[in-house]
């Protein structure tokens, strides 16, 4: 299993970069991976839409789908694709620390 | 190194290849060869049914692997796609390409397409490609897939980029130019000129290469997109551009959906993905009653009009009119020799039948689009017919606001309400179609039903029901 090291912790990542352990996810957790998906500086709207994304998880065990994103968030799917390039299942959800979603999103 | 083959019990039929090490360590493949041990199949190439047999071989290639396939250089890391086959011998596609008419065959063989994938596959009479996908590439929401290799000694897998069509997919020769220069700059040099979702598709271009090359495809003009759980690169008939019979501005349509839907072609937000086709008619030359989950249909709402005189010359050079008559469905038509064709309009129930039989019938002035939703031919629950949503609206142009208003209206009910990857048919027949029209606020009308004019049951509420028997 590969390993990533974001502040002075070691994490567990699948092939693809998710961290395996979401409870153990910080707002650390975000900003290290950040650079890796292509965002120079994470805005207040990343962290709203992070945010959403991590307490939507906790809460429900499950990633949200793309329509209740854009409800709860207030952004489209344009803006959300222009603050996270890689896209809401690949990026947004890999720095809020969800596991791989699966599916062909 | 030890590889596990589930084959046919019967024939030897291999059905799925597992090395050692794969089930050890991916527990993906591990559960489907558990599956698919424990399973009754039935095997594809000698029908017989029952457990599949697990055979152990101890070197690489096997059996299955042909002497000729040997050729190319395996392991020498070689970018996705851009292998070369050419000295390979390939017996089978030979046998193809001989003949008179034009052979695909032939065409491949003149492209950067590995060829010896299809020759194997035509040689083990099972397809040498693996399970497809969607490539992300950043800011690029929807349009590059990846279709991965079975053999990766042969190739590694392709990847490809959706192209959407112009409206009415014409192409002009000097654009169609750069399209070809594209693919030959970064692809195998292969067009799949409209694929059977209505797009051009670029084949074979490998994963360093997918930025330069989408970024000269926009540069062009066209753009790329209609993967994913979006509307699809929606589908028209020839329309006004070469069809007398046509209701309204199919290509004009659609220019203006792609104006006011752009972002929900590109974007995917769905539950899943929406097929939409725009015919002109009710003849239905792109099939979308069978295929489109949205499907506009042309349809007028008078009596056909009759130009006596061209009927009766067609009757004089020996045309069949009685015949027409007999066959219309609604029993509408009437000919007399003295007095003409007499059409009743109440009768009429628009098929098109005369209007493709006898020239001078022609469909009649009063015309809009009929919207129709839920065909499929796959999803959960197999194919399905689409049903009635809104039986007439006027489609006035440039910019089609009614009919893409009630568009909007009826997807946002199947975004709130649908389960993740369920098609509109499946959703419609889940929730019900009394609740589905109550959801998408339509009226109850004569022309929802099925079947309108046969012997129907009547559905009621049950609170609208009065049991005078229960009083």
């Amino acid at each position: 299993m590969p390993t990533i090291t974001l502040g002075n912790e070691l994490f567990e990542v699948d092939e693809d970069g998710f961290i395996q352990d979401p409870s153990r996810w910080s707002e650390a957790v975000a900003t290290g991976l950040a650079s890796e998906e292509g965002i120079s500086e994470l805005t207040e709207d990343h962290w709203k839409v992070i945010r959403f994304l991590h307490d939507y998880y906790s809460q429900f065990g499950s990633a949200p789908m793309v329509r209740k994103l854009c409800r709860e968030t207030g952004f489209d799917l344009k803006t959300i694709y222009r603050l996270f390039p890689t896209g809401p299942a690949k990026g947004a959800c890999k720095l809020a620390g969800l596991p791989k979603p699966t599916g062909c999103v | 190194m030890e590889k596990i083959k589930l084959s046919c019990a019967k024939c030897g039929f291999v059905i799925e290849e597992y090395t050692a090490e794969e089930l050890a360590t991916v527990p993906r493949k591990a559960k489907r060869y558990q599956y698919l041990k424990n399973k009754s199949s039935i095997c594809p190439s000698c029908l017989a049914s029952g457990r599949l047999q697990d055979v152990r071989v101890n070197e690489e290639g096997g059996p299955a692997v042909a002497a000729g396939a040997a050729a190319p250089a395996s392991s020498t890391a070689a970018p996705v796609g851009h292998e070369e086959h050419a000295e390979s011998p390939t017996p089978m596609m030979d046998a193809i390409s001989q003949g008179r008419f034009p052979s695909h065959a032939t065409e491949l063989k003149k492209t950067k397409y590995p060829v010896q994938m299809y020759e194997q596959a035509l040689q083990q009479r099972r397809t040498q490609w693996g399970y497809g996908g969607y490539v992300s590439l950043p800011g690029v929401a929807s349009g590059v897939l990846v279709r991965a290799s079975a053999r990766p000694e042969i190739t590694k897998g392709s990847n490809f980029v959706r192209i959407m069509d112009p409206c009415g997919n014409f192409f002009s020769t000097a654009s169609m130019r750069g399209l070809c220069d594209i693919a030959d700059k970064y692809a195998y040099g292969l067009l799949h000129l409209l694929s059977t979702g209505g797009d051009l598709e670029l084949l074979g271009i490998p994963t360093e290469n997918l930025k330069p090359a989408v970024e000269e495809i926009t540069s062009l003009g066209f753009d790329i997109g209609s993967t994913g759980d979006d509307y699809r690169t929606s589908e028209e008939c020839i329309g006004p551009a070469k069809c007398d019979l046509t209701l309204y501005d199919t290509l004009g349509l659609r220019a203006a959906w792609y104006k006011r839907f752009l972002d929900d072609v590109q974007y995917p937000r769905f539950p899943h993905k929406i097929k939409c086709k725009f015919a002109g008619c009710p003849n239905d030359c792109v099939r979308g009653c069978q295929k489109a989950d949205i499907f506009l249909c042309g349809v007028y709402r008078d009596a056909p009009k009759v130009d006596q005189q061209k009927v009766a010359k067609w009757v004089e050079a020996g045309g069949d009119i009685t015949t027409v008559c007999s066959r219309c469905p609604g029993q509408a038509m009437q000919w007399e020799a003295g007095k003409g064709l007499r059409v009743d309009e109440d009768s009429c129930m628009h098929c098109m039948y005369c209007s493709n039989k006898v020239p001078g019938v022609r469909p009649g002035g009063d015309r809009g689009v009929a919207v129709l939703v839920g065909g499929k031919l796959r999803g959960k629950f197999g194919p399905m017919l689409s049903r009635v949503l809104v039986p007439f609206i006027k489609a006035e142009g440039p910019d089609y606001k009614e009919v893409f208003d009630c568009i909007e209206k009826f997807t946002e009910v199947y975004d709130a309400n649908a389960r993740k990857k369920e098609r509109v048919g499946d959703f419609i027949l889940r929730i019900g179609i009394d609740e589905f029209y109550k959801l998408a606020g339509v009226e109850p009308s004569p022309q929802l039903l099925k079947q309108p004019r046969t012997n129907f049951f009547c559905h009621w509420e049950p609170a609208e029901v009065k049991d005078e028997r229960r009083h």
